[in-house]
């Protein structure tokens, strides 16, 4: 089966001052079966946004290949292709133009990319949109300051829909929300993807959100992906030292700190601007050896998709 | 831990000072030394005024109009308000170290302001103990990073400075605002030790403001839940988390797991 989303050898870099870059993806090879939710989780900087920015095509890549429904797209992606990948963003409020009423703004999305054929159709299919993120068609009539966070966001997931894309790109998209509320549009994109069988890539850096919601998780450290598993496995068997420490980093109720034991990770990730020889967790890893330090680990997969990148997988 | 609280806020109410629109109802508590108390809701809950109203640190447009904050920093019994101690055994640690650090300024310039005017120590007295304050808090390499700028550090040492920032007048009661909810959790882990490690040593008390259920649940003794400017429910953390009572806590339990 062609994935519906196969992004191969990207690489994404930012020049900085003193022409130097700094490499935010670094070759990075990555599909996802249609109808999947893929977790893309790492620490501040390890390029997991980057990365998302550039599969929805509002960010072009030094080198590497995107391809949708195995169609490889273009760096300036023009008419249908354009609407393929969609993103819902962290801050809605941002994310929205405060001068349009919803109405307005879906209605003209709807117009521009040619999906409906007259204004009627447009109003029609935009109070279908509120219904399927389970808003009021009242809402139509708002602006987005008339709004409350939870609200704002479904919006935001609903003009990603406007737009019939085969994959959803989410940063972040619940971070700003309050529990309650986060959970309630956790359960939306759940349902979303069940009912109109729609790929997601769910950008965190939250894994008990991770958890709940995704069927894989891929571990980004660095500009790299280090591992990746179906989300049960990860959690309960994670391979990679980095994905270990992770885990054992994050809090959970009932559990007192122990300020006996060691701090899961210590320090910050090295510089994405000089890139080392060897494993880019060498730094950090508690389980580093001599050749770590020296030579980059490749990535194992194995035929279900499962990946790891380091010399000494763990094993449970 | 002393019978006397070495904090206790009483009918403390917090309201817009235009509209005369009440957004903290009149809540009671108190904190006693050595204790770590978490104030935990959802936005809008109040939670965040109830701490900034403590220090006197409310923002423009927002007052406190009624209530006593009584401050025993010495264990004396002669108590002070807290708006009126500025910073003198009272200290506060801010969600953002971003937006907190002036980025004008150098770190070793921002740490030094806390020695230099609110303990009048000399240039060379403030640098030395500037130094001190950030070994303490496990900045590596302290000597070079005074030099730095903001920007240049990472969100896990700019929150660090930020600590060192709040230690600076020998704070006996910190003051902690969503103090790891901008950091990865790693980062998190580091933070929270710092902060347990530093009560220890120095015997603070502290009150930390959070959204984040499994933080309280790592970190603190004793857990306040408010909801709409109103304590809902208080207790032992893990009697409150075990077995909530009110649903308002268990929907936040809920959500949490």
């Amino acid at each position: 089966m062609t994935p519906v989303l196969a992004v191969e050898n990207l690489t994404v870099r930012y020049p900085i001052s003193g022409g130097v870059d700094l490499t935010a993806v670094d070759d990075v090879d990555l599909s996802i079966e249609r109808g999947k939710i893929l977790g893309l989780v790492g620490e501040s900087g390890c390029g997991k946004s980057s990365l998302g920015r550039v599969i929805a095509g509002i960010q072009r890549p030094q080198h590497g290949r995107i391809s949708i429904d195995g169609r490889e797209m273009s760096d300036r992606r023009r008419g249908d292709d354009a609407r393929l990948v969609q993103m819902v963003f962290q801050d809605p409020a941002s994310a929205l133009n405060p001068a349009l009423t919803i109405g307005a703004m879906l209605r003209e999305l709807l117009l521009v990319h040619s999906l409906v054929t007259d204004r009627k159709a447009a109003d029609r299919r935009a109070a279908e949109l509120l219904d399927s993120v389970g808003l009021s068609e009242e809402l139509l009539e708002r602006r987005p300051d008339a709004l409350s966070g939870g609200q704002r966001q479904r919006i935001g997931i609903a003009r990603a829909l406007a737009l019939e894309p085969r994959v959803l790109i989410a940063d972040e998209a619940v971070a700003a929300l309050d529990s309650v509320v986060k959970k309630s549009v956790i359960a939306l994109l759940s349902d979303i993807r069940e009912r109109m069988g729609l790929t997601i890539v769910f950008i965190s850096h939250d894994l008990a959100v991770v958890r709940r919601l995704c069927d894989e998780v891929a571990v980004m450290y660095l500009g790299r992906i280090v591992e990746r598993q179906p989300t049960d496995r990860l959690f309960e068997d994670p391979k990679h030292p980095y994905t270990a420490a992770l885990l054992r980093a994050q809090p959970r109720i009932g559990e007192r700190l122990d300020l006996v034991s060691t701090p899961a990770l210590i320090g910050d990730p090295p510089s994405p601007i000089e890139l080392r020889a060897g494993c880019s967790f060498a730094s950090r890893c508690p389980s580093v050896v001599e050749i770590c330090r020296t030579t980059a680990p490749e990535a194992a997969s194995s035929t279900d998709g499962s990946l790891v990148r380091c010399h000494f997988p763990l094993s449970r | 831990m002393s019978v006397r609280p070495v904090l206790s806020v009483q009918d403390l109410r917090v309201s817009l000072s235009e509209a005369r629109r009440e957004l903290v109802h009149g809540i009671d508590f108190d904190v006693f030394t050595g204790e770590t108390v978490g104030l935990v809701g959802e936005s809008g809950s109040g939670k965040s005024l109830t701490l900034r109203s403590i220090c006197g640190l409310l923002p423009d447009g927002i007052v406190r109009s009624g209530g006593v904050v009584a401050v025993d920093v010495d264990g004396s019994g002669q108590v002070r308000d807290g708006a009126d101690l500025r910073g003198r055994g009272l200290a506060m640690v801010f969600q953002e170290p971003m937006s907190s650090l002036n980025p004008t300024m150098r770190i070793g310039d921002l740490v030094t302001i806390g020695p230099r005017t609110l303990r009048g120590l000399s240039r060379k007295e403030a640098r030395s103990r500037s130094l001190e304050l950030m070994r303490e808090v496990g900045i590596p390499d302290a000597e070079r990073r005074m030099r730095a700028w903001p920007h240049e550090l990472s969100g896990g040492l700019r929150q660090r400075v930020m600590i060192a920032m709040a230690l600076a007048t020998d704070p006996k009661i910190l003051l902690c605002d969503e103090p790891t909810t901008a950091l990865d959790v790693s980062v998190q882990d580091q933070i929270l030790r710092l902060l347990m490690q530093l009560k220890e040593n120095r015997g603070l008390s502290m009150v930390l403001v959070t959204h984040d259920l499994a933080v309280v649940s790592q970190v603190c003794d004793r857990v306040i839940v408010m909801e709409n400017g109103l304590i809902v429910e208080s207790g032992l953390t893990n009697e409150i988390l075990n077995s909530p009572r009110h649903n308002y806590t268990r929907s936040l339990i809920e959500a949490a797991q």
